[in-house]
């Protein structure tokens, strides 16, 4: 009784978040059926890769805490929600394969990172500016770009491969590509990339995990340590 | 001549006129000496660019050619000749993964591991078994097959990729077939059969591969309706690197699809561009490929398109040697590939050599 108690409580205060939790695991779970199958299995490292990005794009943008600036604790808890989001749908489905766990375990892992690093980011643009809805949307497009450099950039990789720090730069700079080494997975040389882009005559490395990992700790705790502009306090209290 | 005087003569001469045939030298004795020097250059140069931990360009695939042009030149080293070669040998165990690959990276996986136990298995030391043995399971698990939910019918069916993208491809075919061959894997291994499936549909050769987009010119290209040169266009390194993978299969040298291929080979014959590719795209990788390949196949002359009669030997020495530079090492203007590598592409050529003067 006293259980169930609790739980109508957490419900009653933590719905929206409930819900939009196990939206984002619906759309990560919906997306192998998407796939076509004329190209043969899809690779399980391509849905894992497809499935991390899905929950951390829906994760950040639906997280109900945009109707006002988050707090520090509610980033730390939603992203690790997120990640636990990750580690269910990959798992459940893996669960024989021990490989796969240890993959989906690192994975998850940068799942939370990265998800914890974006919302740092517009938790310290909205300290500094203005409370608007948009900022979250603006983050998540700069994001998509970023993640989808080593694509538009591709017509110059050759170029740019010249000089080989600069390729590590330009691929680097990708979150794809942090999550693509936790996967263990040369996305660069999947079909498409190979077929489509000059990566796969070219010679490169993907980010090492634990520095990568460690620099969006480090960068993520800074940003969550920025204090609100004192003169935006007001206003944006107003607009909330 | 009296007759008791020409009767010992005409028994010497059918004794000894078989023989003089055998005798003939595969390959200009003047010109061999040259190449064996041109070999000596360039394991000079890659032995002044050894990095401080034995490797080559920190990369095991370039490791294991480098080291592999040592142990198979005609000097023959071997470990006990020095730390320039129980080194890299060392670098090269640093790197085994508990999976049995072999590879400083999460990319190429698949190709170094095979480079890998190609030469772990060259030094003949028995030490070295059981990473071979884990190699070759690493490399056999990486094939595309029922276990990948990949069916006989797909066009990917038995090939093998870089390794950790699942995009199979000939060069990688070949090369973990060649691993897989020179480490002495069961020839009744069902790996070669599907190996074979996928090789025989990376063939413009209709009679032989069921694939609708397959050309009847009997080279090859890099994948099943893929070439990076553009279409399904057959050209010289590929076609080597398949013909290599045919006969290191287990195909006899009159089956259809080795016939197919050395005509395309013998009209196509040339040592002045990678024959089919974009201008330079691949030189070394082919040279590379062909001593291999016509090696294998074991014919010293071939007759190219126009009827002339081809030492391949002479040919590649030639070639390679007027291309060499100074310093010992060959390189590529075009960077593709990494052909921008001197110790790559140093290795390549003298491997390359190596199987001229053998």
């Amino acid at each position: 009784m006293k259980v169930a108690g609790l739980a109508l409580q957490a419900w009653c205060r933590y719905q929206s978040y409930i819900l939009t939790w196990f939206l984002v695991i619906l759309g990560a779970c919906s997306l192998p059926p998407l796939y076509s199958s004329q190209a043969g299995p899809v690779p399980f490292k391509a849905v894992m890769m497809t499935q991390a990005l899905t929950i951390i794009g829906l994760g950040f943008a639906l997280n109900p805490d945009w109707q006002r600036r988050p707090c520090r604790l509610s980033i730390l808890v939603w992203s690790f929600f997120l990640a636990l989001a990750f580690a269910l749908v990959t798992v459940s489905v893996n669960y024989e394969n021990s490989l796969l766990i240890v993959l989906s375990a690192k994975t998850a892992v940068a799942v939370f990172l990265l998800s914890f690093f974006m919302h740092s980011v517009t938790r310290a643009v909205m300290a500094q500016f203005t409370y608007s809805r948009h900022i979250p949307w603006t983050i998540l497009c700069a994001v998509i770009m970023l993640s989808t450099l080593p694509l538009w950039m591709a017509p110059w990789v050759e170029l740019i491969a010249a000089t080989p720090p600069k390729l590590h730069v330009l691929l680097w700079s990708s979150p794809l590509s942090y999550l693509a080494g936790m996967l263990d997975y040369d996305y660069l040389r999947n079909q498409w990339f190979y077929q489509h882009t000059p990566y796969g005559m070219l010679r490169y490395e993907y980010p090492d995990n634990i520095l990568y990992s460690f620099g969006l700790i480090g960068m993520s705790l800074l940003l969550l340590g920025i204090k609100t502009n004192a003169n935006l306090e007001n206003k944006n209290s107003e607009n909330l | 001549m009296k007759l008791n005087k020409l009767l010992p003569s005409l028994f010497l001469a059918t004794i000894i006129f078989p023989f003089s045939i055998h005798a003939q030298p595969l390959m200009d004795p003047a010109l061999k000496e040259k190449a064996k020097s041109a070999v000596d250059l360039g394991l000079h140069y890659l032995r002044e660019h050894q990095e401080a931990n034995g490797s080559w360009s920190n990369s095991v695939g370039v490791t294991g050619l480098a080291l592999r042009a040592f142990l198979e030149s005609p000097r023959k080293y071997v470990e006990a000749d020095g730390p320039f070669i129980t080194k890299p040998i060392k670098f090269i165990l640093s790197q085994v993964k508990p999976n049995g690959a072999i590879s400083e990276t999460v990319q190429n996986t698949n190709y170094n591991t095979a480079v890998a136990i190609t030469v772990l298995k060259a030094t003949n030391n028995p030490a070295y078994a059981e990473v071979i043995n884990n190699g070759q399971k690493f490399i056999t698990g990486e094939q595309l097959d029922e276990k990948k939910e990949y069916l006989p019918g797909h066009q990917y069916y038995g090939g093998m990729g870089y390794g950790g993208d699942e995009r199979p491809d000939l060069s990688n075919q070949y090369i973990a077939v060649e691993a897989l061959k020179n480490t002495d894997l069961d020839p009744k291994d069902p790996v070669w059969q599907k190996a074979l499936k996928f090789i025989s549909r990376s063939q413009n050769n209709s009679e032989t591969n069921d694939q609708s987009w397959a050309k009847n010119d009997g080279g090859f290209t890099y994948m099943p309706g893929y070439s990076p040169n553009g279409g399904t266009g057959s050209y010289g390194g590929m076609t080597h690197a398949g013909l290599i993978g045919l006969l290191f299969s287990g195909v006899d040298k009159n089956d259809p699809r080795v016939v197919a291929a050395i005509k395309w080979v013998k009209e196509h014959y040339t040592l002045e561009h990678n024959p089919g590719a974009l201008k330079d795209q691949g030189l070394f990788y082919y040279y590379n490929a062909f001593a291999k390949s016509m090696y294998a196949y074991g014919e010293p002359e071939i007759t190219d398109g126009s009827g002339i009669v081809r030492n391949w030997r002479n040919d590649l020495a030639r070639k390679l040697l007027s291309i060499q530079n100074k310093e010992g090492f060959w390189v590529n203007t075009n960077t593709r590939w990494w052909e921008s590598d001197k110790n790559l592409v140093t290795a390549w050529s003298v491997i390359a050599l190596d199987y001229a003067v053998k």
